[in-house]
């Protein structure tokens, strides 16, 4: 496999993907400003790996001014380059020998699809082999699997497989989406039409590289700008004669009927949306798989874990422990049902008691707390107890009983000065109160 | 000299009354409400910010909203603050689980930023509810997040735990819920502010309450 990394170097939309679609179909955005492109088998189209990174980086000249790019074999090693070598191309099948004469802190830049979970562990491998004297990449090069394995377990291994192009990171295909739209806010409102030209000029470069990727040719451009002192909106249509990707075309008509507006009331922000049509008529495919709702929120899910965070679905557990009775999925959750399973086979019955089956029927609030919050004494005399009886008692068998757990817990509703509905409770072993939920 | 030709009084387009659409709106099911505001119910491809500290009710109503997408098949999704959705709560509102996404508090405000504009640009949803400590972000980037509601019809609505007076005009719709009763400080065509009786929205939010209660006492 053959990466090309482009290192775009400020905060992009997913969306800029689509422009490196004239690349291979194999394009992967990935947060904040890099996209990897597979070119293994579409770099003789272009004329070689060479003629492959010139284009590349005349795409990426729309998006920003100091992009950077290398071709290696795995994708962490091409984003290293592109970061330390920009424009490198790494031998096939010894991209190893690329790495001479980088520092240890190249080391930080390995990370291709998936980035380093956390910069510490990384900081720290730095520190650790300048102390062993160790200070070029090539050197690192020679330590074994097992010693990185033995000090930093999988961490160790990950590195260690990054390092010797043993981390295969697959780039799908990617399936363009995203609408063809452009934003603008000026933080200084324009009243003159070049100079509103020259920021919306801006927005169609990236929608019109966009489009090249997407082989797709702009039918119709709408534009509408917003002006700072009333609700007062322009609403512009471009239309040439017949569908067409030719952007001076479409800038030259668009400040044409900007030169015809009175723009006293200047413009505080502006929207552009592109119509596009197929390149040719072409003939249907009734078999071709239709974008459902699935693959939008797979493809969601897939993207927030690139840029780790959370996201999935509610999956409820089969515990009494409030904390403990659900979890994030990232596929769908399946069905909760409290009940005792009974099989009956001709004249056996076996019953299979399930836990926490008055859960459905318990109040619970809508808000919980991840971590139980300790209450002083004041903040607790504040609180008016809706009850002095508690509404519910949970507590863990007795052989499993101890203080730090907070096993042991006896729930109140309470209302606090503000008129918070609260849920708290109140350990049994240090009778120490804890909110643990807001009925919100 | 030349003379104003007006058009005659029978060409005139005139819209009659019937011809006349409210903007789409998501209904919250609380009456009063819904028929005080332009869009009879939340704002549907705009921004809404309920505001009052946790445990006031706000949460209730986004909840009473999605009820009422989830009742049409759709999505709905929901970005968790320090505190986190609960599911247990949820069931007991016939709230499907399957269609409702749930995101763990993002690590800073950029990332929140960008995980907003995904949502929305995903074309899935058709409300999503964003809990918030505080409302940290700028004017500009709300701004962004509107122009992507209004292209994508979709009901934003931030659940902002710390109460403030200053009526922003991004948002349509502005509620604060206070101890007995929520104000309405924005609504679009309305005149505000406009209190309602805080028992509106709380009535019947915890159900299962009333039956424990009965329990104790007896």
């Amino acid at each position: 496999m053959r990466t090309l990394c482009i290192n775009l170097k400020t905060p992009q939309e997913s969306s800029s993907a689509e422009a490196f679609l004239v690349l291979s179909p194999r394009v992967q955005f990935r947060f904040p400003h890099f996209i990897f492109v597979d070119i293994a088998s579409t770099q003789h189209l272009l004329g070689g790996e060479r003629g492959c990174l010139e284009k590349a980086l005349e795409i990426a000249g729309k998006f920003s001014s100091d992009a950077a790019a290398a071709i290696a074999d795995t994708a962490p090693a091409a984003q290293m380059l592109a970061k330390w070598r920009p424009s490198h191309i790494s031998l096939r099948g010894k991209e190893q020998e690329s790495f001479k004469g980088l520092g240890l802190d190249a080391l930080k830049d390995l990370e291709g699809l998936s980035p380093w979970a956390q910069k510490k562990p990384i900081e720290h491998m730095i520190a650790f082999f300048h102390t062993l004297g160790v200070h070029g990449l090539e050197d690192v090069l020679n330590f074994r699997l097992n010693s990185l394995r033995e000090r930093w377990g999988d961490f160790g291994v990950l590195l260690w497989n990054r390092l010797h192009s043993q981390d295969s990171q697959v780039i799908s295909p990617l399936v363009p989406r995203d609408p063809l739209v452009g934003y603008g806010y000026l933080d200084d409102p324009i009243g003159s039409a070049p100079l509103l030209m020259v920021r919306l000029k801006v927005h169609l470069d990236v929608l019109f590289a966009r489009l090249l990727g997407l082989a797709r040719h702009a039918q119709r451009l709408d534009v509408v700008l917003h002006c700072e002192y009333s609700d007062k909106r322009y609403n512009i249509s471009i239309e040439p004669v017949s569908p067409t990707r030719d952007q001076n075309l479409f800038e030259d008509l668009l400040l044409k009927k900007l030169e015809q507006q009175v723009l006293e009331n200047p413009i505080r922000e502006f929207e552009i949306t592109l119509f596009d049509v197929p390149e040719k008529i072409q003939q249907l495919d009734f078999f071709e798989p239709r974008d459902n709702t699935e693959d939008r929120w797979r493809r969601l899910i897939s993207f927030a874990k690139q840029s780790q965070c959370e996201m999935g679905f509610l999956q409820m557990e089969a515990s009494h422990f409030p904390e403990q009775s659900f979890r994030l999925v990232t596929d769908w959750p399946e069905d909760f049902k409290p009940q005792d399973l009974v099989e009956r086979q001709d004249e056996a019955l076996q019953i299979k008691s399930v836990y926490a089956k008055a859960l459905a029927s318990s109040p619970r609030p809508s808000l919980l707390l991840e971590k139980p919050q300790a209450l002083s004494t004041g903040e607790v005399q504040k609180l008016r107890f809706v009850s002095s009886l508690p509404s519910e008692r949970i507590e863990s068998a007795w052989w499993q009983i101890s203080v730090q757990d907070l096993k042991n817990r006896d729930y109140y509703f309470a209302l606090s000065h503000q008129g918070q509905l609260l849920w708290v409770f109140k350990d049994r072993i240090n009778s120490q109160v804890y909110l643990h939920g807001y009925f919100d | 000299m030349s003379t104003l030709a007006l058009p005659e009084l029978a060409n005139i387009p005139f819209v009659s009354a019937e011809q006349l659409q409210p903007p789409a709106g998501l209904p919250t099911g609380v009456r009063l409400l819904d028929d005080f505001l332009l869009w009879k119910g939340l704002p549907q491809g705009d921004l809404s910010l309920l505001q009052g500290t946790p445990g006031t009710g706000a949460t209730s109503l986004w909840i009473r909203i999605v009820q009422g997408v989830h009742s049409q098949n759709k999505w709905a999704a929901w970005v968790n603050g320090d505190t986190q959705l609960f599911p247990a709560h949820l069931n007991n509102y016939q709230i499907n689980l399957k269609k409702l996404l749930v995101v763990k508090e993002p690590k800073d405000q950029e990332q929140l930023f960008w995980l907003l504009q995904e949502l929305i640009t995903s074309s899935l949803f058709e409300v999503i509810g964003c809990n918030l400590k505080e409302m940290f972000l700028k004017n500009h980037q709300l701004q962004k997040l509107k122009r992507l509601c209004r292209l994508h019809k979709v009901a934003l609505v931030f659940v902002n735990q710390k109460a403030s007076k200053f009526v922003n005009p991004l948002f349509s719709l502005m509620i604060h819920f206070q101890r007995d009763f929520i104000t309405i400080q924005r609504a679009l065509h309305r005149p505000t502010p406009f209190n309602l009786a805080g028992s509106m929205i709380h009535a019947n939010f915890m159900h299962q309450f009333k039956n424990t209660t009965r329990k104790l006492l007896s």
